[in-house]
């Protein structure tokens, strides 16, 4: 697929060409994750059913790193700014936040120790058991 | 013609607003390096309060630009099957601890959240926007929104949760005795997510060893893959 693509941009395709090849390819799995969350009516986010279908597809050899890759790693480093304006979606939700900050405050901090305690925990046992560091 | 036009023209504004603030807030977290300076924490502050100042419609004059960037976070998703594939060698080495570690991990962060939020006498829906908290934020909206949850608020806690995490995480898991650097990655990158593996990677940056930021990014993006399939079951267990 991406091998078509890559020959018709010629020998060096340009920077557009390359994102733009990208974003497409990213938008494609994005939108087959979706259509198949909603035929099989999954309660798997569409965009994490396309996040793996790009995996399998990347391990099968059907799409290759480099096609992807610049695309990715430009959405990824700014990953951050791309979920801002639903951090001031908050902004309607504040008198939640006022009314519910005991549960909210003690669910994230002990909730964040455990996860770090017992998923760490778990990995390390199990590697201390292998042999290995 | 004003209300016609306004959606666009606001939505517009709204938008490089926010591009704005973003680059303000990058500036300030280069100047002063430092968990309480992560931009997505000082960008969402600083336009909160200008809108609230301003006394901006958010519904109506933000939304329609903000949405305009959230688009974005779709296929941002589905880039992070890249970054797991270039470190599929460093799984594969540990792949059975991973895999346990990240089924261990995301159900004890689905348990741990929802239950001790309805413990405290939250509302279902609060206590379903914490049941992905220490999820990546993109993905952890989507199961918020499908599971029940308020997105912005489960946004907001993910945050926090990463905040928290990039703080005193590495220190909270040495605590208990893990000094193996694939474990202690994984740990800090499943239980918050980017903002710790930022951290992480400011840590490894000085010592020279990348191997906890790496294991990082990987729990992040499975922790955010398991959360995904197991949330939806084990919640309705819970409730």
């Amino acid at each position: 697929m991406s091998e078509a693509i890559q020959s018709e941009c010629g020998g060096g395709p340009s920077r557009i060409l390359i994102y733009g090849r990208g974003f497409f390819l990213l938008l494609l799995f994005l939108v087959a994750g979706q259509l198949i969350e909603r035929a099989l009516s999954l309660p798997v986010p569409g965009n994490v059913l396309g996040m793996i279908l790009m995996a399998l597809a990347l391990l099968c050899g059907l799409v290759r790193l480099e096609s992807v890759k610049p695309c990715a790693d430009l959405l990824l480093r700014h990953l951050g700014f791309f979920f801002v304006p639903a951090g001031v979606g908050l902004i309607q939700h504040l008198h939640i936040i006022a009314a519910e900050w005991v549960p909210i405050l003690v669910g994230t901090l002990l909730s964040t120790v455990a996860v770090l305690w017992l998923g760490g925990g778990t990995t390390a046992l199990l590697m201390r058991r292998k042999g290995r560091e | 013609m004003w209300e016609v036009l306004r959606p666009w023209c606001c939505g517009g504004a709204a938008a490089l607003f926010t591009v704005g603030v973003w680059m303000g807030a990058l500036r300030i977290r280069k100047a002063r390096s430092m968990p309480l300076t992560e931009p997505v924490f000082l960008a969402v502050f600083a336009i909160i309060a200008a809108l609230l100042l301003l006394n901006v419609d958010y519904a109506r004059d933000y939304r329609p630009g903000g949405n305009l960037i959230k688009f974005l976070l779709q296929p941002a998703v589905v880039a992070l099957a890249v970054r797991l594939y270039e470190k599929r060698e460093m799984i594969r080495r540990n792949a059975r601890a991973v895999a346990v570690g990240v089924i261990v991990g995301s159900v004890t962060g689905i348990v741990s959240a929802t239950g001790l939020a309805l413990l405290c006498g939250a509302p279902d829906a609060v206590a379903l926007s914490l049941a992905p908290k220490s999820v990546t934020a993109p993905i952890a909206m989507g199961i918020s929104g499908s599971i029940g949850g308020i997105e912005s608020l489960t946004v907001g806690i993910v945050i926090a949760t990463g905040i928290i995490g990039a703080m005193v995480g590495p220190e909270l898991v040495r605590l208990i005795g893990i000094r193996n650097r694939v474990a202690l990655g994984l740990a800090v990158g499943m239980a918050s997510h980017g903002i710790g593996t930022a951290r992480l990677m400011k840590d490894d940056e000085a010592s020279g060893n990348h191997t906890a930021s790496t294991m990082s990014g990987v729990g992040m993006t499975l922790n955010g893959l398991v959360t995904a399939i197991l949330c939806p079951v084990i919640v309705q267990w819970l409730l």
